[in-house]
């Protein structure tokens, strides 16, 4: 073998669930970084002075960071790596390209690496949520058509004709995510004024929308059958209802597309585009509880794995969390009540019921559930598990119920006709006791993370132990179509 | 493994999402191109530089650009050529600070430049980051930027009201600021606007925290200085639609009105401890001087009729 074989085969493995290693270890790693920012946007409303005079601990250029960083780097990539593990598994089949799967891997973590170089350092677009400059753009859709490719190259050589639900909604989600991303970042197109902001909110909404919502159901929808399975070996309940499943599937991607407007509904954009975008706020409903219904109806008969079974505990406040989130996002564009809470922190909360409450909590569980498999290792300390999951939720809990207080007594004094700079000393006790959550929560990940650096290493020494000289056999190339 | 029914199920929803997306996009792209409001100019090069700096240090996370029509002393709502000039749109969706789109002209540029670099030595307990680290040109064109936020705008405050009638806009009164006119005024206002405005116009009365929208708050604000005699008049005159000022024009007659205007002019000029260059204009001096304004009933004003 020679040096350049040796290098690719150590860097670009070609091994079965290489890629899904990569990707989720990895996944974590930008997890720990993003949500460290948050911490430290946290403690910056407390003390404000902690970075005075260091432009890249400014608050105003993490922030960027932070929400760059946690939805294409730690949700992205760990859906992506949950997505690498399971699609061969539904499908009977290899993933079609290990080898291109790992170099993507390699591919988005340096993009990921370079969301808080380019925006630390002041280079932003200056569109929210959409701040990362044309030439990561143009990287970012490299890496979201390979991604797609792999996935519909798997779907296309697959063995089992049926396909689950998952697969669905994960297809939907690559075709979805990268119409969204095009249309968000459009690089050549500037348009002005109040279309910019049009196409940003559509930006903003979407990559939750058709992204990290239908990657994550898909996962979900993977998870249960097999989390519901009995202690003793007895089989987990199957999907309630597959009918269901497809409800949720075409109206998510009907209604959750044309939402992005309700972020701007009392600024002065058409009429009827904010009557479309309500109207589908409101019929998301249907997608959501179909989605809920079913995951609750998938469950019934097997709460008591609850006790025990440590990543459906995970799984299950997650898509609960998600369904909260889902419900408070229909109320709060309608326009009574956006009335009243849009530009508080009820809008940020509600961002973080569903990003870290609902989403990345089911992407815990999908690592819990995936890394013992893929390492054949037992967590390094099932202690360490539970230590995370309360810790994680309670602090979560509290954390979202602060900000929400916080963002009813802006709301309250605003209507009372107290101006914005008059309402900030009001929110200082809440800043606290948010910050004093965060740091909690980050303590729990922190926890996590290293629970899974000491599994992944003491499977490193199983390896090393078994067998001396360690040698990857080549997968068998993709089978022809059959 | 790609039959019919799968293609057309693949085809369908490519339909759908390209669909919904360009309804939701791309239409409003092509149709929807507002004109600039009346009055609006396009940023100037130190403002646009200044721009530049807001979106480079992502100022839009805590301050939003947009005034909603519930949104009180903020300045006007805004409307949808307000950003006919920009190219990168900054309407923010938090207010952890205030409302920018008509902060311009609210401070001088020493505050600003001085607020940017210790925010908390000008408003104690803000939670805004220091941004002592910008170059002193940035911070320049950032100010100028600041500055010009709603002061491109002739609508921005209601002292250029563009929508006060030809008729009424270079009006001057016929009334000088006398003791016996401002008595007469006061008689009249007493009569007819204490009820939703209070008493000395300082809006403490309950019909001025019952109505939405509010009555005009405390007329004994500085900024009414600025209003010019035919400001005022239109105002009272015309009314102010959609709340309940009605038109005076119908109740009282113009004399009345100007009986009026002069003593609401004497309410905010009566704040001046130290008289400012500029004034005079709301005295006679020969008659008065600043802070010796009566406070005595006297003359004999035509009292209005009520309703």
């Amino acid at each position: 073998m020679s040096v350049v074989e040796s290098v690719r085969d150590r860097l670009f493995p070609n091994t079965p669930d290489a890629a899904a290693k990569l990707w989720l270890t990895s996944a974590v790693v930008w997890g720990v970084l993003g949500m460290t920012f948050g911490v430290f946007m946290a403690i910056l409303f407390v003390f404000p002075e902690f970075t005075k005079g260091v432009p890249w601990l400014s608050f105003s250029r993490i922030r960027p960071s932070h929400v760059n960083t946690v939805v294409m780097s730690w949700v992205s990539m760990a859906s992506i790596g949950a997505m690498f593990y399971m699609l061969p598994r539904l499908l009977k089949t290899q993933l079609y390209s290990e080898r291109l799967a790992t170099a993507v891997g390699w591919s988005w973590n340096l993009f990921a690496l370079f969301i808080p170089l380019t925006l630390l350092n002041g280079l932003s677009e200056g569109r929210e949520w959409a701040e990362l400059i044309a030439p990561m753009d143009w990287w970012m859709l490299i890496n979201l058509g390979l991604v797609g490719y792999l996935t519909f190259a798997t779907v296309a050589t697959r063995k089992e004709p049926q396909l689950y639900v998952s697969v669905w909604y994960w297809m939907g989600s690559m075709v979805g995510m990268t119409i969204v991303w095009i249309v968000g970042n459009r690089t050549f197109v500037p348009l002005d004024g109040l279309n910019d902001a049009i196409a940003n909110w559509f930006y903003a909404h979407d990559v939750l929308g058709l992204w990290i919502t239908t990657m994550g159901l898909g996962i979900i929808y993977y998870l249960l059958p097999k989390l519901t399975a009995g202690k003793n070996g007895e089989p987990g309940n199957p999907i309630f209802s597959h009918k269901l499943s497809l409800i949720g599937f075409w109206g998510n991607f009907a209604f959750y597309t044309g939402i992005g407007a309700h972020h701007i509904i009392q600024a002065p954009v058409p009429e009827w585009l904010k009557a479309f975008a309500i109207a589908s706020s409101v019929l998301m409903s249907i997608p959501v509880y179909s989605a809920s219904a079913n995951f609750f109806l998938s469950t019934q008969g097997r709460w008591e794995n609850l006790a025990w079974n440590l990543p459906l505990r995970f799984v299950t406040f997650g898509w609960i969390m998600y369904a909260l989130a889902s419900f408070q996002g229909s109320l709060q564009a309608v326009r009574s009540i956006n009335w009243y809470q849009h530009f508080t922190g009820i809008v940020s909360a509600h961002a973080h019921l569903a990003m870290l409450g609902g989403f990345s909590v089911v992407l815990f569980a999908a690592i819990y559930y995936i890394i013992p498999r893929l390492y054949k290792v037992e967590w390094y300390s099932k202690k360490l598990v539970v230590v995370h999951f309360w810790t994680f939720t309670v602090s979560f809990v509290m954390f979202f119920l602060v900000w929400t207080t916080m963002g009813f007594v802006q709301a309250t004094s605003w209507v009372m006709g107290i101006n914005v700079q008059q309402t900030v000393p009001f929110l200082q006790p809440f800043t606290f006791v948010r910050m004093i959550a965060a740091i909690s929560m980050i303590f729990s990940v922190y926890i996590f993370a290293y629970n899974l650096l000491q599994t992944v290493r003491s499977a490193k020494r199983q390896e090393a132990a078994s067998s001396r000289a360690y040698n990857p056999s080549p997968v068998a190339p993709a089978a022809a179509d059959d | 493994m790609l039959n019919a029914k799968n293609a057309i199920i693949g085809i369908m929803f490519l339909l759908l999402v390209t669909g919904v997306t360009s309804l939701v996009v791309v239409v409003p792209a092509a149709t929807f191109n507002p004109q600039p409001s009346i009055g609006l100019r396009d940023y100037s090069p130190a403002e646009a530089r200044g721009r530049l700096v807001f979106q480079r240090e992502n100022c839009y996370v805590c301050h939003s650009q947009f005034v909603r029509f519930q949104d009180e002393g903020m300045g006007p709502t805004s409307q949808a050529g307000d950003f006919a000039y920009d190219n990168v749109n900054l309407l923010g969706t938090l207010r952890n600070g205030p409302d920018l789109s008509f902060e311009g002209g609210l401070y001088p540029d020493e505050w600003h430049i001085g607020h940017l670099k210790a925010p908390r030595s000008y408003l104690p307990g803000s939670f805004m980051p220091s941004y002592s680290y910008l170059s002193s040109s940035d911070i320049k064109d950032l100010v100028a930027y600041i500055q010009s936020l709603g002061t491109r705008n002739t609508r921005a405050w209601d002292t250029k009201d563009v929508n006060i009638p030809e008729k009424y806009r270079n009006l001057e009164s016929p009334l000088g600021q006398t003791v016996a006119n401002i008595g007469a005024g006061r008689g009249i206002y007493n009569q007819n606007c204490s009820a939703c405005h209070g008493f000395e116009g300082r809006a403490d009365v309950p019909l001025a925290k019952m109505f939405y929208p509010k009555p005009a708050a405390n007329f004994r604000l500085p900024r009414y200085k600025d209003f010019t005699d035919g400001h005022w008049f239109n105002k009272v005159a015309r009314g102010v639609p959609g709340t309940r000022m009605p038109r005076w024009d119908q109740i009282l007659n113009s004399e009345q009105i100007w009986y009026v205007v002069t003593y609401l002019k004497s309410l905010a000029a009566d704040q001046d401890l130290v008289p400012k260059a500029g004034r005079e204009k709301y005295y006679d001096k020969s008659v008065l001087q600043p802070g010796e304004i009566p406070r005595k009933y006297e003359g004999a004003p035509k009292a209005g009729k009520g309703h």
